[in-house]
């Protein structure tokens, strides 16, 4: 493995915020850490880029443990939440400001600068200070800042959540592209399970310090080994005595299913999305796409539930 | 009902108003008036004479407020630096040390000097045995510079309060060990805030005259000789034309610091964490040095004050005894319950009429308020002794006659303290949303609703805060009311004052101790209110 995390443990005041957590990613890999806020993910990214020094466990980085090693001596760059730009700085001296300590002249440095902000789509925006930039285009700068280094390991800390819906889109797609290109090891941090789908290779699921699941994106969505990341991650209906799940685009309208009552009726355009009861008193959710049926509130309806097996979950 | 509340509402907008154009534009025409008018005509005369026979004065004031200015800077800034990297229980006793010194009056500093290193100083005289003259320029500025590090200390700490830690977790991340941190970011960053603290101590050393009346020996600057021309000679006319001379270089320092002061706010959304910064560093290590020398010697200070009040000296060998209390007990009698008397009036009304400024500014956006809050700040950077005079000059005559009246002194604080209660009334009123004012109107009320259901009530917290501030500041002020107290109503500072002067330095330490625990404990008791009544909200 490339990065190999072992047995990482971090207590504040005796609360164990991680919890003997070990996973490993090979070299050019997006990794993304998906779990509700108070999980301790962003205490993993922390102890990954040495803002914390972890209770127990080791760092393992291209074959160096840098468990030990301060900030500044890690090959890993962090991109913010906030961006932590400097505010006393241009666009170009911000991009810039990590080569001076890898001894690169301030001529040559600014070379690569610029050719770094075209990489980001910031040309002609050099010479700005921070405050004078859309939260979008902050964001690209402290992207092009991280990599300029050529860091071994690039941290995002939810970068996309101080920005509107459609700007993460478009952002998203962008730091996947750059991060194919420059074939950098990264770790994404957030609590949106789309964003998550979305850009990962591999999903890290934690929960309360622990890790729930390390899987690819679909293993997570369609096998989830626990209880916790059936419900986490998107709608469900969970019959707990067979224990079995079914999602909600695994209901279909059938001539030959079962007789179900329309209690709630949501339209989503593309979608819609129905909670249907059962003649046993079960609630059932259904997604449906939009064929232009026309079914109200009250309707019966005939319908078919497939259910998939959760025998490899574990009980909790 | 509704009438009696317009008719109210429009009272107050009328006595802030006029009271802030009687009681601090008024008095500071009078100075200018005085000093640039003879006899009713324009005459540059008195003026023109002090530029050419007091150059001197000028010179050696400049000397003074450029060196204390630089020490007590840099000193500033080396201990914010100290306190952004140390962790929470440094930081604690940092800001207690720092609090300790903004409590108690200004000269306790020259007092200090005076018993640690004056002709029987304790260090000069008792351990080495010498017998020197300490008293001049370098005296004046390195007091000076003690006594202005904790106030701009807590300005530098304050504002790197509000840094984001996240500014300087990027800088390592991409490289930059503590001695680049600190060059490239955080002095970078504290530019605004540095100019801000160096001017406002270049111009609270040129109007200081309490030090070199104390310490300065035949060392001569424009304040003190202000106050001799004032007190000593009865030359108001001289006395005016060094104060408007030595308001030249205020009113600059005043416009700077109004445009610069938002610059100051650093957007930072948390306190920085411990670890921001590793101890590393030859940088690091010099400015931790400094720090500790300069923390170390304001300790000295308050040890050598409660030392000598507690103690007597007998063939040179000090020995413990309350003596020194019971001789003060000549000296303080009735003092004590003026002082606290004319500190709690201050307190109270400063912190009324800073929410009503707050109120009329913000919420009510008035048409005139801003000038009268640029007036209401003036006090801020206009010398004390300025002000003093700009009293004597204003209200000696008709209508007022307040000459000798312990109004006049009453007035004279409350109003010299209210840039800091103003200030804190605007803060108070940015918090309170547009919403919740026209939630008020949209319910039924009026203007003056808002002000008593809404801005007072939850103005709570902040009219404590600039209570406890109008008290401290003025149980420990001297500068404007040394000209303003007859002889038979003097408060505590000014009696201290006077001790010192002639050279009753133990009954001025007694006097300082009082001072110190008065302020002390009013601004604990005042504290522990507002955290229980923060718990007791939560």
């Amino acid at each position: 493995m490339f990065l190999d995390v072992s047995n990482l443990t971090k207590k504040y005041n005796k609360k164990t915020v991680v919890s003997n957590i070990s996973f490993g990613i090979e070299e050019g890999e997006l990794l993304t850490i998906l779990g509700p806020s108070g999980c301790g993910k962003t205490t993993i990214l922390r102890a990954l880029g040495g803002f914390l020094k972890p209770d127990a466990g080791d760092i393992i980085l291209d074959g160096v443990n840098i468990t030990a090693l301060p900030p500044e001596e890690r090959p890993v760059s962090t991109v913010f939440q906030s961006y932590g730009l400097f505010p006393h700085m241009t666009v170009l001296e911000n991009v810039i400001y990590g080569l001076k300590f890898i001894g690169i002249k301030r001529k040559e440095a600014e070379k690569v600068g610029l050719n770094m902000l075209g990489k980001v789509h910031l040309d002609g925006e050099e010479n700005k200070k921070p405050h004078q930039l859309s939260g979008g285009q902050q964001q690209r700068v402290a992207v092009a800042r991280g990599l300029v280094t050529h860091p071994k390991l690039l941290l995002l800390d939810e970068p996309l959540s101080n920005l509107d819906a459609k700007l993460r889109l478009e952002l998203r797609k962008e730091i996947k592209a750059i991060q194919r290109e420059f074939n950098i090891t990264t770790i994404f941090v957030t609590h949106d399970q789309e964003e998550a789908f979305s850009i990962a290779d591999e999903i890290m699921l934690m929960n309360k310090g622990e890790l729930i699941q390390f899987s690819k994106p679909r293993e997570l969505y369609e096998n989830p080994s626990t209880k916790f990341s059936l419900e986490f991650i998107g709608s469900v209906n969970y019959d707990k005595n067979n224990n079995r799940f079914s999602r909600p685009e695994d209901v279909y309208f059938d001539e030959g299913g079962e007789e179900m009552k329309v209690l709630e009726c949501s339209f989503k355009g593309q979608t819609i999305e129905y909670t249907l009861l059962t003649s046993d008193a079960e609630i059932i959710r259904m997604a449906s796409l939009n064929k232009r049926h026309e079914i109200n509130v009250g309707d019966t309806v005939r319908a078919v539930v497939h259910w998939s097996t959760l025998d490899k979950m574990r009980k909790s | 009902m509704k009438n009696a509340k317009r008719i109210l509402d429009k009272l107050l907008i009328l006595i802030l108003y006029i009271s802030i154009l009687i009681f601090i534009l008024y008095p500071f025409l009078c100075v200018f008036y005085q000093a640039l008018f003879v006899d009713g005509s324009f005459n540059t005369g008195v003026l023109s004479d002090f530029f050419t026979n007091d150059i001197k004065l000028l010179i050696n004031s400049l000397k003074i407020a450029v060196l204390s200015t630089i020490i007590s800077t840099t000193a500033a800034v080396s201990v914010g630096i100290f306190y952004l990297a140390s962790n929470n229980r440094v930081r604690r006793i940092i800001n207690s040390i720092m609090m300790l010194t903004m409590i108690s009056p200004p000269f306790v500093t020259s007092l200090s000097y005076i018993t640690l290193f004056g002709r029987r100083g304790f260090i000069t005289h008792d351990i080495l045995g010498l017998t020197l003259n300490t008293y001049g320029m370098w005296g004046i500025v390195m007091m000076q510079s003690l006594g202005f590090i904790s106030l701009n200390s807590l300005i530098v700490t304050g504002s790197l309060s509000q840094l984001d830690s996240k500014v300087i977790h990027s800088a390592r991340d991409l490289g930059a060990n503590t001695t680049s941190v600190i060059k490239d970011i955080i002095i970078p960053m504290l530019r605004p805030t540095t100019l801000i603290t160096a001017l406002l101590t270049f111009v609270r050393s040129l109007s200081d005259f309490t030090t070199p009346a104390i310490i300065g020996g035949n060392f001569n600057t424009m304040a003190a000789e202000a106050y001799m021309s004032m007190v000593a000679y009865g030359d108001i006319r001289r006395s005016s034309v060094i104060n408007v001379v030595l308001f030249i270089p205020a009113i600059f320092v005043f416009i700077v610091y109004r445009k610069n002061i938002k610059k100051t706010d650093m957007n930072g959304q948390s306190e920085i964490e411990e670890s921001a910064i590793s101890k590393k560093g030859v940088l690091y290590n010099i400015i931790k040095a400094v720090s500790l020398i300069f923390i170390f010697l304001i300790l000295m200070q308050y040890a050598s004050i409660f030392f000598s009040a507690f103690t007597k000296k007998q063939k040179g060998i000090a020995y413990f005894t309350l003596q020194n209390f019971i001789d003060a007990k000549a000296y303080i009698s009735g003092t004590f319950v003026r002082s606290i008397a004319y500190s709690l009036i201050s307190g109270l009304f400063g912190a009324i009429l800073g929410i009503l400024i707050g109120y009329y500014l913000e919420i009510r956006k008035l048409r005139f308020m801003g000038f009268i809050d640029l007036i209401a700040t003036m006090p801020y950077i206009i010398p004390g002794s300025f002000f003093g005079i700009g009293y004597i000059l204003a209200f000696r005559g008709a209508p007022f006659f307040l000459t000798g009246t312990a109004a006049i002194v009453v007035l004279n604080v409350l109003f010299k303290q209210l840039p800091f209660s103003s200030k804190i009334g605007i803060e108070a009123a940015n918090q309170i949303s547009l919403e919740t004012v026209n939630s008020v109107k949209d319910l039924g009320g009026i203007d003056f609703d808002v002000l008593a259901d809404v801005v007072f009530p939850v103005s709570r917290n902040s009219l404590f805060t600039s209570f406890v501030n109008g008290f401290t500041a003025t149980m420990t002020t001297v500068g404007s009311i040394i000209f303003l107290v007859y002889p038979g109503q003097k408060v505590a500072t000014l009696v201290m004052f006077d001790v010192i002067q002639s050279g009753k330095y133990s009954v001025g330490s007694v006097i300082a101790v009082l001072i110190i625990l008065i302020t002390m404990f009013v601004n604990v008791l005042f504290y522990k209110i507002l955290i229980r009544r923060d718990e007791s909200v939560s």
